[in-house]
């Protein structure tokens, strides 16, 4: 660990005080050269990157953590990655076509090397699918891929994609799911030695992981890009919220994620720092249509969705940060725009509603909530405002709240009435929409046919524009038919130094440290 | 003494088995694992099929056969999250944490000591009122608390120390400081309540009476006597520090087994989980005993039964 206790420390006598406070003065003066160096000199700039939780492995097929995942792409890259402007763009392919209903031809980038000097072709892209698919490797990752029958090479430099089933987001699954690995330099260390001294094609070349201290990597001068503007790149946990920021404050780091609403208000007046936000996880609270009787009722579910203020909820818990959902869609979700009229808060209609429905007396469900879960922020007051709102109106919503462990089994068990559920990952690409509501894939809780019909034409449109009109169709249908209380997707805060020049993407949730350049 | 030790090793053999046990239990209770690691577009058939490559839904008794047989091979399986040894996880960290201990000790003793004996010696003078405040302060103060306010004040507004994270030794003063509060509260009551105690003690007044200055008097006569008690107070709160040192870890990035337990609690990460409790009740084991040889050692009307 490089810790050193020197002997001044262990004379444990009256002298100590003086001892230590000259210590204090050395380590105020090595500290504050250090600091000067970071930011002075120009062609070594080292841009150190904090986060909340360490990553948990660096191997990409051996995660789905998506904090993991966001520094494992830098070093690896994949065919294709999502743009400013919510289109996919060329990555390590320059272009595609579909050629039938089920089959994607790329095109991929001719003169890519890995860090170690080995080229990139079509074998590479085969060979990393094949990996991933290995039951011997038990890749958690696996399912993200599961809507690919095959890979075939066509030539050196052109590979067919063919999924099961007419796949509207494959594009999606490619840059979330399939990084690309190099064949030759696993055959030669093994999966265990790949994954101590991980290579890829991406502009950053890994250097090591001290475990709980630092990821630690260097640009990669032989980027098909270029040279990147970050010569090193530290990637450091810091659990603590406000010990992260303390680092910012301090300026021993360049960069922040994970700032929680409450603790804008700390960083934001002050000069040095910027603060950038992009749309980030869904919330949304569940409702049982299948097991629990008023909820069975469609007019019951809108009537919740009139009984609860969600705007008060985005402005006053979330600090007006967290973007209204008017329905099931994400805000990147292709065909999102349509509904411009969400539930409004009307505690009299929801209530009319209610009694016309049969239920003027009200009714009773548990609400569960699992607080912290996905690291979603104020679950626990949401969680309350909801109860407290729905209690006006004379629905009893019994919070409870659950541990994320038990909560993750307790939903997929389907014994939920009333629940608050968090999405993170891939909202272009509308799979939440067919994992969570179509009958097939989870089911647990609302199964309707003709939400089945359009949500699988919403997923098998390969016509970009008629796949917009698929999704505003089903967007629509969802707002009516009410399956959720629909929520807001809370915001993703990030603080980094004035001398950092850089944005959010609004549509990607991976950090790309190559975007990143300095005044 | 030989026979002794023999028979408290002996006996803690049961201890930890018995430890092993309740936690082994205890974490399965609680949830397992399976529908964390997944995907969020995992199906239910998923989780389970997960769940079953795990052996998580073998029989308890079958599951915790085969842990305690690789235990004894010095096998504590493979992290869920992390895909490697967890014992090898936890060699690594475990320094680290040692390390911050020891050093939270000798702040503490460092600062205890002194303020013991001058609270004691200056009995009901500004100087022990002000000893004893602190000591509450410090007995009463959450270290969470205390951490992120040296961080605040330290770091962020007086700018003298880095605010988290492990490297030279500056890195480790705040962390040292907070997770030795409670301790150096604590060591320094009972410093002045022994000092007091022995002060008044016969043979005190006769090497006065014999016209031994007062510093020999204090030192070689009343501290050492009043010392003994203390060492076993020492090693019990080196024990505690195990559990103080999971906050102080999370909250100054310290990379040692409290931030790894922790982590590996929310995950329910059971091998690493399981291979921590039992190295620190290894631990925990190992101090107390030397602790009571330290004491018969020190004090020659201990004997051993």
């Amino acid at each position: 660990m490089g810790v050193l206790l020197t002997d001044n420390v262990t004379r444990a006598t009256g002298r100590r005080e003086l001892i230590k406070a000259s210590l204090a003065a050395v380590a105020a003066g090595t500290f504050a050269a250090q600091r000067s160096m970071a930011t002075g000199a120009q062609e070594v700039r080292t841009f150190t990157y904090a986060f909340k939780s360490d990553i948990q492995t660096l191997d990409p097929h051996l995660t789905t953590d998506t904090t993991t995942q966001n520094v494992q792409q830098q070093i690896i890259e994949t065919l294709v990655k999502m743009g400013r402007d919510g289109q996919f763009e060329p990555m390590l392919a320059e272009s595609w076509e579909t050629i039938d209903d089920v089959t994607w031809r790329f095109h991929l980038r001719q003169g890519v090397t890995f860090h170690n000097g080995e080229p990139f072709d079509a074998d590479c892209v085969t060979f990393s699918l094949e990996r991933l698919l290995n039951p011997e490797l038990a890749s958690p990752a696996a399912p993200g891929v599961e809507p690919i029958d095959t890979i075939t090479k066509i030539d050196d430099y052109t590979v067919d994609v063919v999924t099961k089933e007419p796949y509207a987001a494959l594009l999606s699954a490619m840059y979330g799911a399939l990084p690309i690995l190099p064949p030759q330099y696993i055959r030669e260390v093994g999966n265990e030695g790949f994954a101590e001294q991980p290579i890829g094609t991406g502009p950053f070349k890994f250097v090591e992981w001290i475990k709980a201290v630092e990821v630690r990597m260097e640009a990669y001068p032989n980027h098909w890009r270029g040279e990147p503007a970050i010569s090193q790149l530290i990637f450091r946990p810091i659990p603590e919220d406000s010990v992260r920021i303390a680092a910012l404050q301090n300026q021993e780091v360049d960069w922040i994620a994970s700032v929680s609403v409450d603790r804008v208000a700390d960083i934001e007046g002050n000069d040095s720092i910027t603060v950038g936000t992009r749309p980030g996880q869904g919330v949304y609270a569940g409702l049982d249509t299948i097991d629990t009787e008023p909820l069975k009722s469609r007019e019951v579910r809108q009537a919740i969705n009139h009984a609860v203020n969600v705007d008060s909820i985005v402005e006053d818990l979330l600090g007006g940060m967290a973007t209204r959902l008017p329905s099931a869609f994400f805000v990147a979700t292709p065909g999102f725009g349509s509904i411009d009229h969400p539930y409004g808060y009307n505690p009299e209609l929801a209530s009319q509603m209610l009694a016309d429905a049969g239920y003027a007396d009200g009714f009773e469900v548990t609400f569960n909530v699992a607080p912290g879960v996905q690291a979603a922020q104020k679950l626990e007051e949401v969680g309350q405002a909801i109860s407290q709102d729905l209690s006006q109106v004379g629905i009893t919503a019994n919070l409870e709240f659950v541990d994320p462990a038990v909560h993750s089994e307790r939903y997929h068990n389907g014994e939920y009435q009333f629940y608050i559920y968090v999405w993170g990952s891939s909202h272009e690409s509308g799979r939440h929409i067919q994992t969570l509501l179509h009958s097939e894939t989870r089911g647990y809780y609302y199964r309707d046919s003709e939400a089945d019909t359009l949500i699988e034409a919403f997923m098998q449109e390969l016509d970009p524009q008629l796949r917009i009109e698929a999704g505003e169709a089903t967007n629509e249908y969802l707002f009516e038919d009410a399956p959720w209380l629909f929520l807001y997707q809370e915001p993703d805060i990030y603080g980094y130094l004035t001398d950092v020049v850089w944005e959010p993407n609004q549509y990607d949730i991976y950090f790309h440290a190559y975007e990143v350049t300095f005044e | 003494m030989g026979q002794y030790i023999a028979r408290r090793i002996f006996l803690s053999v049961f201890v930890i088995f018995g430890v092993t046990v309740v936690v082994f239990v205890a974490v399965r209770l609680s949830g397992d694992p399976a529908a964390l690691m997944i995907s969020p577009t995992a199906s239910a058939e998923d989780v389970a099929e997960l769940r079953h490559r795990m052996g998580f839904d073998r029989p308890l008794l079958v599951q915790f056969w085969d842990y305690m047989t690789g235990v004894v091979h010095g096998d504590f399986g493979e992290s869920l999250r992390y895909r490697e040894p967890a014992s090898e996880l936890v060699l690594d960290r475990l320094s680290a944490t040692i390390q911050l201990t020891v050093a939270s000790l000798l702040v503490a003793v460092g600062i205890a000591l002194p303020a013991g004996i001058v609270s004691a010696v200056k009995r009901d003078t500004i100087w022990d009122r002000l000893a004893m405040f602190l000591a509450l302060f410090g007995q009463s103060m959450p270290i969470f608390w205390f951490g992120i306010l040296l961080i605040l004040t330290v770091s962020v507004q007086f700018q003298l120390l880095p605010s988290s994270g492990s490297g030279g030794l500056e890195y480790l003063i705040l962390p040292a400081l907070t997770l030795g509060l409670y301790s150096t509260a604590r060591i320094t009551r009972l410093v002045r309540s022994e000092m007091l105690e022995t002060i008044t003690q016969d043979y005190v007044r006769t090497a006065r009476a014999k016209g031994l200055s007062e510093r020999v008097v204090l030192y070689r006569h009343a501290l050492r006597n009043a010392l003994v008690p203390v060492v076993t107070v020492v090693g019990i709160e080196m024990g505690a520090m195990f559990s103080g040192a999971v906050i102080t870890e999370t909250v100054f990035a310290w990379p040692g087994i409290g931030q790894l337990i922790l982590k590996s609690i929310f995950t329910r990460d059971y091998p690493v989980i399981q291979a921590i409790v039992f190295t620190i009740a290894c631990l925990f084991v190992l101090i107390n005993l030397v602790v009571d040889i330290l004491y018969a050692l020190l004090d020659p009307r201990v004997k051993f039964s």
